[in-house]
């Protein structure tokens, strides 16, 4: 066989290797974002947002006023996260510093937030459960389901063919103080907060 | 090296690895490793794989200017002596239809603070006599006076209507045993404020 005939055998070999080979790689991969990315949810509850006028109907310019809606209080804004019950997430909360009418008038916000894991029954039960993140905190690592008492259990069973992990809810609470409300604009105030989840990595 | 040659003499059935030479061999070899390194790469950054659940939420506060309140007397307390027991007259503000009435107009859907002197008394004009009034308030956001509850409850958080009203009735106890005839007048004061 000459040197130029081996050369392209060698060629046509490294080319189905590398089909081969970047197939596999991509069913692995498949795989582990059945295992751990698309079985994390995490969903909007009642009330879906923070409306402060939910909590104080009238908030007049120049008052001078704050507005705190506090955890126990119905009109927090709820989250649902559902996951596999024997792994750790890591929640992260992106609050703006203010609520903005335009670009000339702001009202200061302090945005707070709670989770609950201890699988509740209800909204009602996971709020009188729920450890609230002290403020200054934008993210917070917690198990879905947190044991309360006795030593860890036996490891888990991994996830494979025909078996699927037992999955919890688990609740997150946004809340916060709007104010004091200085001499600025009547109008409707306004700001996203961005709440992002996902499996924790160590 | 070595391996890697045989794999090609098992897969060809004949010495290709051979013919080729360590040389090119391994500069090929070097070639292979880069490339599955950079399909590794991509595959793992392929969006979706890693996605992570996500909402946004919307914080608001509608604030207004400050907005003055209105008191509208829509019916006078009526006092009919003939009714008084023991020189007592009780009118309920929730069931008699001789209770004042008085309407307070604000920002619609506020919630407000109402607080009231109880105790009052109330000359008479035209010579000697008094009445003494103790005062009890009843309200409601719409004109329903027997769905009324007394202000003075602890699980009524009076809020203006969507219309921007608020319906109050005015009863209470009145001492007319030191009462003459004549004509009466004397104040109900109420002060109400935006919470």
């Amino acid at each position: 066989m000459t040197k130029q005939a081996s050369t392209k055998y060698f060629f046509l070999l490294i080319t189905v290797t590398i089909l081969l080979m970047a197939g596999t790689l991509y069913a692995q991969h498949i795989n582990f974002s059945t295992w751990a990315g698309n079985d994390l949810t995490l969903t909007k509850g009642t009330p879906q947002d923070l409306n402060f006028n939910d909590k104080t109907p009238m908030i007049v310019t120049g008052s001078n006023q704050s507005v705190t809606i506090s955890l126990t209080d119905m009109e927090a804004a709820v989250l649902t996260i559902e996951g596999t019950e024997y792994l750790d997430v890591t929640v992260y909360v992106d609050a703006p510093p203010k609520l903005e009418l335009d670009t000339k008038n702001s009202i200061p916000v302090s945005i707070k937030f709670a989770y609950s894991n201890l699988n509740p029954a209800d909204v009602g039960t996971a709020k009188t459960q729920a450890v609230e993140v002290p403020a200054g905190f934008n993210s917070a690592t917690f198990p879905i389901l947190r044991r309360t008492s006795g030593p860890p259990t036996t490891p888990p069973t991994p996830p494979h063919d025909g078996y699927t992990p037992p999955k919890k809810k688990a609740y997150l609470f946004i809340y916060g103080t709007v104010g004091p409300v200085g001499n600025v604009d009547a109008g409707l105030y306004d700001g996203t907060i961005n709440v992002r989840v996902e499996y924790s990595t160590y | 090296m070595v391996i890697l040659h045989k794999g090609y003499n098992n897969l060809f059935g004949h010495n290709a690895g051979i013919v080729i030479g360590n040389k090119l061999s391994h500069r090929l070899l070097k070639a292979v490793i880069r490339t599955m390194f950079a399909l590794c790469m991509l595959l793992i950054s392929q969006p979706g794989i890693h996605a992570q659940p996500s909402v946004s939420i919307r914080a608001s506060a509608m604030v207004v200017d400050a907005v003055d309140i209105q008191l509208i007397p829509l019916n006078d307390m009526i006092i009919d002596e003939s009714l008084a027991v023991a020189g007592f007259l009780n009118i309920s503000p929730i069931t008699d239809v001789t209770a004042g009435k008085i309407m307070v107009k604000g920002k619609v859907n506020a919630m407000i603070r109402l607080s009231y002197l109880h105790q009052q008394v109330v000359i008479n004009t035209s010579g000697e006599g008094t009445l003494v009034f103790d005062y009890v308030v009843s309200g409601f956001p719409s004109d329903d006076q027997k769905a009324s509850m007394f202000l003075d409850a602890p699980e009524n958080v009076p809020q203006f209507n969507k219309e921007g009203e608020y319906y109050l009735w005015v009863g209470g106890q009145v001492n007319i045993s030191n009462a003459r005839p004549g004509n009466y007048e004397g104040e109900f004061i109420l002060e109400i404020e935006y919470i």
